[in-house]
């Protein structure tokens, strides 16, 4: 089976840890876990910070795309805490998905912007997960931060929730039908979810 | 009682009737449930999260296609602005999503739910139809949507560039 490198964290890995019954050994099993300095500055980022201000939108004396500008603003200035650790290219790319999912020519008074707390779930993956493709990016109703990989036919699509929890959904080709599989779990154990269906071939080989 | 059964009768159009089978719908998609290619251009994919229903909502918004008795791409060109004349808003960065009602409906018996395409035509927006008992806690299915159902993607930037016929 393809190796997935998984990030791991000398310092700081406690906070990742999943519930007891579940050891790190075990979910470290498959994989190799190179040592990364850039996933101790991820795993800095608690997942528990304050979500996005309401006041952001429920005030009346601005435009909707003055709004939408100042939701972004805060989407971004989480992610810069650890922009020095992102790739230039892939920074870039966030951000202007991030401009195209508030686009002010169809937001709509009941639409809901990006959550930080979804944004902080996202973060907090790339401190599990060595993500070698960038993913596209959309967003929930909810306002939850959306990443879809695609391998020819192939496809992951991860929805960050808040508190680490991750909703996931695949499909993946088998001779002349589709298999496909869902579920919603924690992140320290969402490498053991996907392993049956060969993550590796989006985080490490995909292509969008 | 089924609309627009047989290639040559005409199409009758009656509020909350079922649509019929052979006929196609297109829903109109946000940025924000497309997935771009790495450049962040072209559309490649839908988000399965595009076909969940939002609170308070009964129903899927969709246009039925066939209302206008055109070819598809006009038809296009008038759910557009019939969307517009209904005060809704359109992105030129969004796109239209296609499907026929047969592959909706079967995804919904494969997922054990009897989805209909009700026609739900309002002031203005005269195509305007709903597909009725999507799961929004089946994953899955609404990834079956996204994927296998409403697989033909227009981007709106492509469409608005030309004027729509007979509307």
């Amino acid at each position: 089976m393809t190796q997935v490198l998984i990030k791991n964290r000398k310092k700081g890995i406690e906070s990742l840890r999943s519930p007891s019954h579940v050891s790190l050994e075990s979910f470290t099993r498959q994989f190799d876990i190179p040592v990364s300095s850039y996933s101790r500055v991820i795993s800095e980022i608690t997942r528990n910070c304050s979500g996005t201000p309401l006041s952001t939108f429920s005030s009346d004396e601005k435009s909707i795309r003055e709004k939408l500008f100042d939701a972004k603003a805060i989407a971004k200035i989480k992610i810069a805490e650890v922009s020095m650790h992102l790739d230039t290219k892939w920074r870039e790319k966030i951000f202007r998905q991030l401009d195209l999912m508030h686009d002010d020519a169809d937001w709509e008074s009941d639409d809901v912007p990006i959550q930080i707390l979804s944004i902080v779930t996202f973060l907090r993956s790339l401190g599990v997960i060595d993500y070698k493709k960038y993913p596209s990016l959309g967003m929930s109703n909810s306002g939850y931060l959306l990443a879809a990989w695609l391998y020819n036919e192939n496809r992951l699509t991860l929805e960050f929730l808040p508190i680490d929890k991750v909703r996931w959904v695949l499909s993946v080709k088998s001779e002349d039908s589709y298999e496909s599989a869902a579920g919603e779990t924690q992140l320290p154990v969402l490498m053991s979810r996907l392993s049956p269906y060969d993550p590796g071939q989006w985080f490490l080989h995909g292509n969008n | 009682m089924i609309l627009g059964s047989g290639f040559c009768m005409a199409i009758t159009k009656k509020n909350r009737a079922l649509v019929d089978d052979a006929h196609h719908v297109a829903r109109y998609l946000k940025p924000k449930f497309l997935i771009r290619d790495a450049l962040d251009e072209k559309i490649i994919g839908v988000y399965g999260q595009a076909f969940e229903l939002r609170s308070g909502e009964e129903f899927l918004s969709v246009n039925w296609i066939e209302y206008f008795e055109l070819p598809k791409l006009d038809a296009l060109k008038n759910i557009v602005s019939g969307m517009k004349a209904s005060k809704l808003s359109v992105s030129s960065k969004g796109a239209l999503a296609v499907a026929n009602i047969a592959n909706i409906k079967s995804i919904g018996k494969d997922r054990k739910s009897k989805i209909r395409v009700e026609y739900r035509p309002t002031q203005g927006n005269k195509s305007h139809s709903g597909i009725f008992n999507t799961l929004n806690e089946d994953t899955e299915m609404l990834d079956l949507l996204s994927r296998e159902a409403f697989s033909e993607l227009v981007q709106i930037e492509k469409l608005v560039m030309l004027k729509p016929v007979g509307f």
